[in-house]
């Protein structure tokens, strides 16, 4: 089907994360545990999926000249809808992922997608590429916070159950502070990179 | 106030806590723009100017309607909008006042819009109860401290140009390994006693 | 003329359209995370001072110096005071501590956070619990301390954070001074009787 490819290139091409660069902040802020990852993840790609649906829906009647208030507009629109949802349903992970929720507005991924793609496709194409977009960010958020949490603390946990619970190594707790967020990106980055220049 | 809290707010904000390289805010722009020092001065400048005032606006914004009319869930609403329009203001006033800092500023201008430092320092004072006065001097020195940064990589990165690094890690990779050490670095402040 | 019409209508619907599906939303949450946190607040306290799974009636809040306190009872026999301590000496804004003393007045009943920031993965660990155990350690080390040991290890009894010392030491140090304060406001009512 021609149009799987929008979908997945969001998750390795076009890596919104690793290859487009864009959302590093969340990416490192929220990267020090897999549970708040996850989290990320899936609130990040509720927003996108939201907002690209619309977006898509109204292309027609938004004037080119103030596009860009109106895309901020309904993208901060479901920011804070799954702010609120998520205060009330899952206050934990609300206050882990604490200022980064609303920052999710200002997530050049969203918006970037909103302005690249979904005022300039069908709702189907949009839909899929947000799903994209939203699994390769969550995927990318994943590798970088399972590497963090089993380096810095010595073990991984998912939703309260011990994944990787042996420490092989005495953990350094550099790996869930600033620099080891930093030098992990910076590895995975280069990976990638790597990986991409022995494919062609 | 007195001048040691004061002095407090703006050392944490500029080193302790620095808005770049301990909380995560601000990290596109910091890996985009540092590639010459230049831009990153011209860019730190800016954003000085937007987020004082953007953290002044909001407060204001937060304080006189948000809360007084009981609506304090459209925060992120207003203060993005609010935000978007005094990029807009400024580039329109630069634009009229200094066409060459405007046009070597091109495109970082209305990029300073999506920059999570701005919004970030909007949310933080509200979240941290600041009065007016601390959220300017907090948004300024949160300003300074991502501008410091800023420059700092530049002046790395400029340096590393002439460098013969491996394939894969000219770019992105080496400038956050880069991050990595200026991080360990910053975090040496954090023992500070004021 | 017409065209800047058209971009303020639009503008303003969609303004409209989201001002209106947010007050919605709100209007379905608002009270739940109210709930929510009351809930909290009310489990952290029966946990401070009767310890976990125990339903722990609170009196109404009573002055007893500068702290404001409540009473627990569990099934009507008195199990201890809870007060709430703050800190700014953590690492981030503010902790707010629930420091509860249990009935005679002369130990610790138990300690729970009822809000920080503090750093993940060291400072944030005041609340961490280990994932096959029910409470965060560092908390359940100051039960049943007397005031004098409620100091961090040699000194007391109280195991530090590794890596995070300045969290730790705040936390040691706003319930030791709690406590001190509390008996002291006790003391008092009871000698001014």
């Amino acid at each position: 089907m021609g149009h799987m490819h929008e979908f997945t290139k969001g998750i390795w091409k076009e890596n919104p994360v690793l290859r487009l660069m864009l959302g590093l902040c969340p990416t490192l802020a929220v990267s020090t545990a897999v549970d708040n990852a996850i989290g990320m993840g899936i609130a990040f790609t509720i927003v996108l999926l939201g907002s690209n649906v619309v977006i898509s829906l109204i292309r027609g009647f938004i004037p080119k000249q103030v596009r860009i208030p109106c895309f901020i507009v309904v993208i901060a629109t479901f920011v804070t809808i799954i702010d609120l949802s998520m205060h009330a349903f899952q206050p934990k992970l609300h206050e882990a992922l604490g200022i980064f929720v609303p920052l999710i507005v200002v997530n050049c991924i969203v918006l970037g997608r909103a302005e690249a793609f979904a005022s300039r496709n069908s709702v189907f194409a949009s839909i899929l590429d947000a799903l994209g977009m939203g699994v390769g960010f969550t995927l990318a958020l994943f590798v970088l916070a399972f590497v963090r949490e089993l380096l810095g603390t010595g073990m991984v946990t998912l939703f309260g159950h011990a994944i990787v619970s042996r420490p092989l190594l005495q953990p350094a707790i550099v790996m869930i502070l600033p620099p080891g967020a930093f030098v992990t990106l910076g590895l995975m980055m280069a990976l990638m990179n790597k990986i991409g220049e022995k494919r062609t | 106030m007195e001048f040691r809290e004061i002095l407090v707010i703006i050392l944490g904000a500029v080193f302790i806590n620095n808005f770049v390289l301990n909380r995560f805010l601000g990290i596109c722009p910091f890996v985009g723009v540092s590639r010459q020092i230049e831009a990153s001065i011209g860019m730190s400048l800016a954003v000085v100017f937007v987020m004082t005032l953007a953290g002044a606006a909001t407060w204001c914004v937060n304080k006189y309607l948000l809360v007084q009319f009981d609506v304090e869930y459209l925060q992120t609403v207003s203060f993005i909008l609010v935000i978007a329009a005094l990029v807009q203001l400024v580039e329109m006033f630069l634009q009229k006042t200094s066409p060459v800092l405007y046009s070597a500023l091109g495109i970082y201008l209305p990029l300073i819009t999506t920059n999570c430092a701005v919004l970030g320092v909007a949310v933080l004072n509200i979240r941290e109860a600041r009065t007016f006065l601390e959220t300017v001097i907090f948004s300024a020195s949160a300003a300074v401290g991502f501008g410091i940064a800023l420059i700092l990589m530049a002046g790395i990165r400029e340096r590393l140009e002439l460098v013969d690094l491996p394939k894969p890690f000219r770019g992105a990779p080496i400038a956050f390994i880069v991050a990595a050490l200026m991080a360990i670095a910053f975090m040496g402040f954090s023992g500070m006693k004021l | 003329m017409q065209n800047t019409a058209r971009l303020v209508v639009v503008l303003v619907t969609i303004c409209v359209v989201a001002s209106g599906s947010l007050a919605f939303v709100n209007s379905l949450t608002a009270e739940r995370i109210q709930i929510n946190e009351e809930k909290e607040t009310q489990r952290l306290y029966g946990e401070a001072l009767a310890g976990l799974g125990r339903t722990v009636e609170l009196s109404e809040p009573r002055q007893v110096g500068n702290l404001v306190c409540y009473e627990g009872s569990v099934n009507g026999e008195p199990v201890g005071t809870a007060f709430i301590v703050t800190t700014n000496k953590g690492y981030g804004p503010p902790i707010e501590i629930i420091v509860a003393v249990d009935a005679a007045g002369d130990r610790l009943a138990g300690v729970r956070i009822k809000k920080h920031q503090e750093t993940p993965g060291l400072g944030a660990n005041i609340v961490k619990v280990r994932p096959d155990e029910d409470e965060p350690w560092f908390l359940r080390q100051f039960k049943d301390l007397t005031s004098d040991r409620i100091l961090l290890k040699p000194a007391g009894e109280i195991d530090a954070i590794t890596a995070a010392t300045i969290s730790s030491r705040a936390v040691v140090d706003a319930v030791r001074e709690g406590f001190e304060e509390f008996a002291r406001a006790r003391s008092e009512l009871a000698g001014a009787q």
